[in-house]
């Protein structure tokens, strides 16, 4: 894998985009074609919530942007929910998660369990909002209704994705742009 | 004497059988245990494969029942994926605009009520079941005949029916059926059974909760109402 040709790594490297609309798109297949034999908190989780963070904190913001566009439409296209209500909602998330880099530097695991986290709950309140101009949507916002198993199980389930992530971008020779950016400080 | 010296031998020879039987022939013994383990195990494939068809045929012979009692152009379709979200309650069947599904016909199954298709691509469709906050079905109680709607509120199998006021005759364990209007569903289908009847804040209107006779989630096989009976002429 190291001793490849920098042709090979520039191919790679810009094949990494679409490793991940593939790997998002594997998510999302298991998740409507295995309801039946998934437990409950995975179901309420939100599946694409931590590819979208991922996105806000290890691209740039028009490849990330553009990436959780195209992801948040297949998410839309997985969906009986009018078209548009997703991706209005993941790149609301994606500028809020992009934001939080000014004050949380997502790298550890306890900043990504937090960052995660806090855009998990905050999504519940977020949604029935942007689902709400698109049509009824009452039902989100009641308490009863509220997934606290998948507002937990989201954040654990993010940490797996950050890490094959991360494993994603080491193996297609991805330059993480916070380490760049830290190494030339450092420097 | 020699009957004693018999029975030992006797004894001495079916001990010493006994012996080569469990410990020499052990070996051979553990072979065939290792053979009639995978012959039991390939048995046990073939029963469940056997047992799946059974259901199968089943669910089949009861869906060409129902088809025939129903007097609508049906045509049957295979769930293949539900939806991505947990917000919004739709599955995917794959009969599509080729098969001549449009959108807004009915989907229905054995069981009851399953929903309406909301958006068709060449082979597939994708349906809006009742269980969907954003779906609005016209119901009726089969007992008092009192008119509601039945709309999701993405829970399993829990519905609510609205627009019925505090003087409707409603009460737990009525079974609530399709009212037939708009053409969609035939008249008297099954959607559930009232589950709680609560006094809305208002004092106007009650609240009704409706247990849906379709698990969504365990949907198999479902129909497509391409055409529904034609309501009967009054003279």
């Amino acid at each position: 894998m190291f001793f490849l040709h920098p042709s090979q790594k520039r191919l790679l490297n810009s094949l990494n985009p679409v490793f991940f609309v593939v790997f998002v798109y594997g998510v999302l297949m298991v998740r409507s074609t295995a309801a039946a034999i998934l437990p409950p908190m995975v179901l309420s989780a939100d599946l694409l919530m931590p590819f979208v963070v991922f996105f806000a904190q290890r691209r740039s913001t028009w490849e990330g942007f553009i990436l959780s566009l195209f992801c948040s439409h297949l998410y839309s296209l997985s969906s009986s929910a009018p078209i548009g209500v997703f991706a209005f909602y993941y790149l609301i998330l994606f500028f809020v998660a992009r934001l939080m880099r000014y004050g949380i530097n997502v790298s550890g695991w306890v900043s990504t369990l937090v960052a995660l986290f806090g855009l998990s709950l905050g999504g519940r309140f977020l949604l029935p909002i942007v689902a709400s101009s698109f049509g009824p949507a009452w039902p989100v916002f009641m308490l009863k209704n509220f997934p606290w198993s998948g507002i937990f199980f989201a954040p654990l389930y993010g940490l797996v994705i950050f890490a094959l992530g991360e494993a994603l971008d080491r193996a297609t020779f991805k330059a993480d742009k916070v380490n760049i950016e830290m190494y030339e400080a450092a420097a | 004497m020699s009957g004693g010296a018999q029975k030992n031998l006797f004894y001495l020879t079916h001990g010493g059988r006994k012996v080569f039987d469990h410990y020499f022939f052990l070996v051979n013994a553990q072979q065939k245990n290792d053979e009639l383990m995978k012959e039991m195990d390939l048995l046990r494939t073939k029963l469940t494969a056997l047992q799946e068809v059974e259901s199968e045929n089943t669910r089949l012979r009861e869906s060409l029942a129902f088809q025939h009692r129903l007097q609508s152009k049906l045509l049957s379709a295979h769930v293949v994926a539900t939806d991505v979200s947990n917000d919004y309650v739709g599955i995917r069947i794959d009969k599509g605009a080729l098969d001549g599904v449009q959108v807004g016909m009915g989907i229905i199954s054995p069981s009851g009520l399953v929903g309406r298709v909301q958006r068709v691509s060449q082979s597939y469709s994708d349906i809006l079941t009742l269980l969907d906050p954003t779906s609005n079905i016209d119901a009726i109680i089969q007992r008092s005949r009192a008119r509601g709607i039945v709309t999701g509120q993405a829970k399993q199998v829990q519905a609510k029916m609205k627009y019925l006021d505090r003087l409707d005759d409603v009460a737990v364990n009525d079974v609530v059926v399709s009212s037939g209007f708009g053409s969609v569903f035939p008249k008297g289908l099954l959607i559930g059974t009232v589950s709680s009847v609560v006094l809305g804040s208002n004092g106007i209107l009650q609240l009704v909760t409706v247990k849906t006779a379709v698990d969504v989630y365990r949907l198999e096989e479902v129909f497509i109402v391409l055409s529904p009976p034609e309501p009967e002429k009054t003279s």
